[in-house]
C-alpha cells in the first residue's frame, strides 16, 4: 500500500524501471537476474522461508521493506505462544463450523516469526509501519541514480 | 482425477491458494479456498491492555486500517462507558470516508489495472 502511495510519482517511475516480479504483475515464477527487490513482511511459515531463500538467490540487492521484514513487529507478538495454540484459537475457538485446523495444503507454520536478516542477508533496511511512501521513492531514486541513500526514516 | 492449483490468487494481494478438483471426464468436482496466511491476531492480543487495540488491529490490513481502528476504538469507549462528544464521532465518520476515497482510488486505478 505504501509503494502505492506516492500516487502519481509511480508513472514516471515506471519509465525507468521494469516490475517483473509482486502483487502488481502475473508473474508466477520469480526471475533470475534481478537488480532489486523489496522484500516485505516477516518470515511466518515454512513457505515464507522457501521464497525468501529464492528470492536471495535471484535477486542482486534485496531490501526489507517495513518493520515486519526489519524487526518481526506485529506478526512476531505470537512468538510466545505455542503454534498449536494460536491454531487452536483461531480456527477451533474462533470458528462457528467446521472446527478443524487446516493441515492440508497450507504452509506449517514457523515456531517463531522472524525478521528476514535471521535467514539471508539483506543489503537495506527500509523501516516503518508502514514505511513512508516517501522514503520508498526516495531509496529507489537514489539507486536509480548510482547512490546508496542516507536514513530517510526517522521514528517519531 | 486432475488437480489444478491457481497460486497466488488475482485478488487480496495474492494471499491464497485455490484448487480445482476435475473428475475423470473433466468437469469440475470440487473447489477449495485455502487461506495460506495466518498471523493469530486473536490469540495475541488476549492478556494486553485493551487500550492497546486500536493500534495493534490497524495492523490487520493496508487498505481498511481506519475501520480496524474505529471497530476498537468503539470497542474501548464500551469498556469505558464513556460517549465520544459529536465532534469526535464526526472526525471519526471523516476519517472513515477518507479511507473509502483512498480505497477506492487505489482499486480503481492500480488494484483492477494489475489484477491485484
Amino acid at each position: 500500500m505504501s509503494l502505492l502511495d506516492m500516487d502519481a510519482a509511480i508513472i514516471s517511475l515506471a519509465r525507468k524501471i521494469d516490475i517483473v516480479y509482486g502483487p502488481l504483475v502475473d508473474a508466477q515464477e520469480f526471475p533470475e537476474d534481478v537488480d532489486v527487490t523489496l522484500v516485505e513482511g516477516g518470515v511466518s511459515s515454512q513457505d515464507d522461508l522457501n521464497k525468501l531463500q529464492k528470492i536471495r538467490g535471484r535477486t542482486h540487492l534485496l531490501i526489507s521493506l517495513g518493520d515486519c521484514a526489519v524487526t518481526g513487529n506485529v506478526p512476531a507478538m505470537r512468538n510466545s505462544i505455542p503454534v498449536s495454540k494460536l491454531l487452536q484459537r483461531v480456527y477451533v475457538e474462533g470458528a462457528q463450523e467446521n472446527k478443524v485446523i487446516p493441515t492440508d495444503r497450507v504452509p506449517p507454520l514457523l515456531k517463531h516469526s522472524r525478521p528476514l536478516r535471521e535467514f539471508v542477508k539483506v543489503d537495506m533496511t527500509l523501516p516503518g509501519c508502514p514505511p513512508p511512501s516517501k522514503a520508498i521513492t526516495t531509496v529507489i531514486n537514489d539507486l536509480l541514480d548510482g547512490k546508496k541513500s542516507e536514513l530517510v526514516v526517522k521514528f517519531g | 482425477m486432475k488437480r489444478i492449483t491457481i497460486e497466488p490468487v488475482t485478488r487480496i494481494e495474492g494471499h491464497a491458494k485455490i484448487t480445482i478438483h476435475l473428475d475423470d471426464a473433466g468437469k469440475v468436482a470440487n473447489t477449495e479456498f485455502h487461506v495460506t496466511q495466518v498471523r493469530g491476531f486473536e490469540k495475541f492480543t488476549e492478556g494486553r491492555p485493551f487500550y492497546e487495540m486500536p493500534g495493534i488491529t490497524s495492523r490487520i490490513c493496508g487498505i481498511c486500517p481506519i475501520s480496524h481502528q474505529l471497530a476498537s476504538s468503539k470497542a474501548c469507549d464500551a469498556i469505558m462507558a464513556v460517549r465520544v462528544p459529536p465532534a469526535g464521532r464526526r472526525l471519526r465518520e471523516l476519517v472513515h470516508c477518507a479511507q473509502y476515497v483512498h480505497s477506492h482510488a487505489w482499486t480503481c486505478t492500480n488494484g483492477r489495472v494489475a489484477g491485484l
